[in-house]
């Protein structure tokens, strides 16, 4: 394999695949590593790395990791929600039970520094996937550079956030990869991707896209053969048709290995329709006015473009799973996550075969115009730059690929925390958004007044955790557990209604932290108040204490 | 099985694929259906309910209640002449009768009504409304369209599942939610009291089945839904249920409901919340403790101890609370000049009603006792029979409230009065268009 194309043909689809040993370094074949695996891997690398700099984002994770805390306090895995006072006795049916005790155990060991190494390892591990299946199945370093700068430039919010979405990320970049691998292996697909999905369901709800990608396989593997054969009899004997559809089967039953049982589904269905979900901007449609809006576009019309150019035979299942997570992504936003993946992948894989027959077409012209002459044009030169590359000993690019993972490892901050014991001040490893100093002002108070505490959904989490004395919020940002009327009452105190007082009253708060950015003309009534103070101010919160508390 | 699909060559890159052999299939539908049955099987049995729930877009089913007699009323805890003589009482029980004008009468002056005198007194005028006419009112839809000439939409709503009784949403409906089925069940009617909808006959059972269903506790007004639920379930002893959302309702979770809130909010100033407390409190006591987790009972009477401190301090020097009683000895700087009269009425009427009900160490001072209940009897012999009726529902709660500081309801001791003192029970008719109440709660 070249380091940016390979040229087309019947050969193992890379070194790695081969099983062989090379005869020129005695290796074996799979750790004979390409040019294009030691370019992804510098990538994704360089992504990794900087990943794992990012501050963790402030709001899903703590809610996590205040149930993950929950769970190990209590040693069992909660039926009604634990922590809200307002959401006493309300179900819940808590899916990624796994991956918030992973986070609160990676928490307990490795402090902020832990989290944002392993939301650093899920996106690039994700990152990975994709590209280094997009390389491979491709043969070509560029079409799994292209995965990864299109996959990380369009998905690069989610990527950042760390909450048990990313453990499903990965997953659906293993099941995808598996889905568009070639050659597709079966045989241990029969106990993996059931495994796969028995975990995913565990650690998030994201599981039932992983059913939709297999789904769409099978659909897509019936609409190749009916536009090849145009015979229904040959669809329905077709054995690689019946594999998907009994690994959907096996895969779906799967998922049902978990606390819940059948449940599982009927949450993750009932989470999507919940009403609550109408305020959460990620659950709202996809629209240009939003920079990953603009970002989702423009992937869409380079992928459609490059499906209208490219020479390589465009499978129905990619069609498929390229327009339903589209279509998916436009109804709700939080479906970029699913389609980026998708289409990464799949525009990447036909970017290389366009710019191949690009480049065939224009050495093919170049020795028509030469007519045997020696000449060397550009493309001449770069073929044999590429041959260069190739020529040399395949150990070079494995020990490249592994110096890069190497470095990668060593120049984290996680690692700088394991070698030192040193790790960054807590204001500088969160978002900016993260309400330290109200949490630091907060923990100097003994105990807080009694009842309950407004404070915005997406800090509640942050505060509960990281506060010594108990807090009880009015709500968090687990929107679908939280009774409608609360919810509703929630988001209109946010701006600040007229009768604030009265809601106050009504849920018995006596503190109010209060965002200055998010809740202004909350903050302006308040002070208009007698009843309440003003304990803390700084360039981000308000804190007000009621003067006779409920 | 065994054939190579023709296909295959041409759609795959790779070899072609062997065909799945029937026996595999077997066993994958085998490992399929074991494994469905066994999440089914092993699933705690609310995950299965809430299966079902989804499928088949049911709300969660409702857990079948016991047969239950009627709910005991709460009795008061005092007979004392000293708060309220016989002929004070008397006195004003008689401009409490009820003597609504029946032409669009309102749900909210019955629920009223059949709660103060039950459903089982009979009045003599020709202008009163008996007992069984108050508790025939509520149940069937016929006498309810017929006050308002067939012009509104019925009361009691069939929802299919149970009785839904309408509120908040004209005059011709009930103005709280689960007030009437409260009236229906202090007013003593048993379960199978038949219920008459535009569509079948049903049963008080199904008000109440309903009501448990579509209770949501962050619902603004829940005094009555917990007076209600409480008095029903009390002596099955059924502390939980589940509503139509899947929710683990609790009668904790209803006493700390009441509990959370600032004392100056909810309906009556606040006092509807103390009482329903209250009478949560006494019936934990009388079935031993088992209804209330021992923290929640503690932390209500610590809330009713709050309240008896703050009208200690509140009371007016003329024996009256007035709607600033909850800011206790702040009450008489902070109380506007203009409030209406009716409040004190209101307030004074209210707190003496639970305190009947209170154990003595719940109480203020056994004078401002006194002088309270002589401020609401002065309060209604002085007060024209009009405005009484303007504000009945207001008044009732004076005349339910004297009846108990005697340990006893008024039916019961005006049936006792009358038939001492017929000429009480002789009613002169009403001024036409001056019966209907205007206010209410």
């Amino acid at each position: 394999m070249s380091l940016i194309l390979d040229s087309p043909g019947p050969a193992a689809a890379s070194p790695e695949g081969n099983s062989d040993v090379s005869a020129a370094t005695r290796l074996p074949g799979w750790l004979c590593w390409s040019p294009a695996t030691s370019l992804v891997l510098a990538v994704v690398g360089l992504l990794f790395l900087f990943l794992a700099r990012l501050p963790l984002w402030h709001s899903d994770i703590w809610d996590h990791l205040n149930y993950g805390r929950q769970m190990f306090q209590a040693g069992q895995i909660a039926r009604t929600e634990p922590l809200l006072t307002v959401c006493e006795g309300v179900r819940m049916v808590n899916l990624p039970w796994l991956s918030q005790l992973a986070l609160t155990l990676i928490e307990r060991s490795a402090g902020i520094t832990g989290l944002q190494f392993i939301s650093a390892l899920l996106g690039a591990a994700s990152l990975l996937v994709i590209s280094l299946q997009t390389s491979r199945v491709g043969r070509s370093g560029l079409a799994g550079l292209s995965a990864a700068v299109s996959f990380y430039w369009v998905n690069r919010h989610e990527l950042g956030v760390l909450r048990p979405q990313l453990f499903g990320l990965l997953l659906a970049c293993v099941l995808l990869a598996w889905i568009f691998s070639r050659p597709r292996r079966f045989r241990a697909a029969w106990v993996g991707v059931p495994l796969l999905f028995v975990l995913w369901a565990n650690l998030h709800g994201s599981f039932v896209v992983g059913l939709m990608f297999l789904g769409l396989a099978a659909v897509g593997r019936a609409g190749d053969l009916l536009r090849a054969s145009r015979s229904l009899k040959l669809v329905f004997r077709d054995p690689e048709l019946h594999r998907w559809l009994l690994l959907l089967q096996l895969s779906a039953a799967a998922v049902l290995i978990n606390p819940f049982g059948l449940a599982a589904y009927a949450e993750v269905f009932g989470v999507a329709g919940h009403p609550n979900m109408s305020n959460m901007l990620e659950w709202n449609p996809l629209t240009l006015r939003l920079p990953s809006g603009q970002r989702f576009a423009a992937l869409v019309l380079c992928t459609t473009l490059l499906l209208g150019l490219t020479p390589r035979r465009v499978r129905t299942a990619e069609l498929l799973t390229l327009i339903v997570t589209a279509l998916l992504t436009a109804w709700s936003a939080r479906m970029l996550n699913w389609f980026t993946p998708a289409a990464a992948l799949i525009a990447s894989l036909h970017l290389a075969a366009v710019v191949r027959n690009v480049l065939r077409r224009r050495r093919r012209r170049v020795r028509q115009v030469a007519a045997g002459v020696a000449v060397e044009s550009a493309a001449a030169v770069e073929a044999a730059d590429a041959d260069g590359l190739m020529q040399s000993p395949p150990w070079i690019w494995t020990v490249a690929s592994l110096g890069i993972l190497w470095l990668c490892l060593l120049l984290n901050p996680f690692a700088t925390w394991l070698l030192r014991g040193t790790a960054p001040p807590e204001a500088q490893q969160v978002s900016v958004e993260t309400p330290v100093s109200a949490m630091e002002w907060l923990n100097t108070q003994t105990s807080h007044p009694r009842g309950m505490a407004f404070v915005p959904a997406e800090w509640s989490g942050y505060l509960m955790y990281r506060g010594s004395a108990p807090l009880r919020p009015l709500v968090n940002i687990h929107a679908h557990l939280i009774p409608e009327e609360v919810w509703n009452d929630y988001m209109r105190l946010t701006h600040g209604p007229a009768d604030w007082n009265g809601l106050f009253d009504e849920y018995g708060v006596n503190l109010a932290v209060v965002s200055r950015r998010g809740q202004p003309a909350l903050i302006r009534r308040i002070r208009e108040s007698e009843d309440w103070t003003a304990a803390f101010e700084d360039r981000q919160t308000v804190i007000f204490v009621r003067r006779n508390p409920v | 099985m065994s054939e190579q699909h023709p296909a295959a060559f041409h759609l795959s890159a790779t070899r072609p694929r062997r065909a799945v052999s029937g026996r595999f299939v077997g066993v994958v539908q085998v490992i399929v259906l074991g494994i469905t049955v066994a999440a089914w099987t092993l699933s705690a049995a609310e995950d299965r309910t809430a299966v079902a729930s989804a499928v088949l877009r049911r709300p969660w089913p409702l857990e079948k209640l016991p047969e239950i007699a009627a709910p005991r009323p709460v009795a008061s805890l005092y007979d004392d002449p000293a708060i309220v003589s016989d002929e004070q009482l008397a006195g004003v029980l008689k401009k409490l009768i009820p003597r609504f004008s029946q032409s669009q009468l309102r749900p909210n002056l019955i629920e009223h009504a059949l709660r103060t005198w039950g459903s089982e007194v009979r009045f003599s005028g020709e202008d009163t409304i008996s007992g069984p006419d108050l508790a025939a009112f509520l149940t069937d839809t016929a006498k309810h369209l017929q006050s308002w000439n067939h012009r509104v939409t019925p009361l009691l709503v069939d929802t299919g599942l149970g009785v839904h009784v309408r509120f908040s949403e004209d005059a011709a409906g009930s103005v709280h939610h689960d007030h009437a089925l409260a009236a229906l069940t202090e007013a003593g009617l048993p379960l199978g009291t038949p219920v008459f909808t535009t569509a079948r006959a049903l049963q008080l059972r199904d008000v109440l089945q309903e009501a448990l269903r579509d209770f949501r506790p962050d619902e603004r007004e829940t005094e009555w839904s917990a007076m209600a639920f409480t008095l029903w379930l009390a002596e099955p002893r059924i502390t939980s249920w589940h509503n139509a959302q899947g929710r683990l309702v609790t009668l904790d979770l209803l006493a700390r409901r009441l509990i959370r809130s600032h004392k100056r909010g909810g309906v009556c100033l606040g006092t509807h919340r103390i009482y329903t407390l209250m009478l949560m409190l006494r019936l934990n006591e009388e079935h031993g403790g088992k209804l209330l987790e021992a923290e929640t009972a503690a932390a209500a009477e610590a809330y009713l101890a709050d309240i008896r401190d703050r009208i200690t301090a509140s009371q007016w020097p003329d024996g009256s609370w007035n709607s600033n009683w909850v800011d206790g000895a702040d009450c008489f700087r902070l109380t506007d000049s203009q409030e209406k009269a009716s409040k004190r009425v209101i307030a004074t009427g209210h707190h003496l009603e639970w305190l009947a009900l209170a154990p003595e160490r719940l109480h203020p001072p056994r004078e401002q006792v006194l002088k309270a209940a002589s401020w609401l009897v002065q309060n209604v012999s002085q007060t024209p029979q009009e405005e009484i009726d303007r504000n009945f529902t207001f008044y009732s709660h004076v005349g339910k409230a004297l009846a108990l500081w005697r340990k006893t309801s008024p039916a019961e001791f005006w049936n006792r009065w009358t038939a001492l003192h017929p000429e009480d029970a002789r009613l002169e008719p009403r001024t036409p268009g001056k019966g209907a109440a205007e206010s209410s709660h």
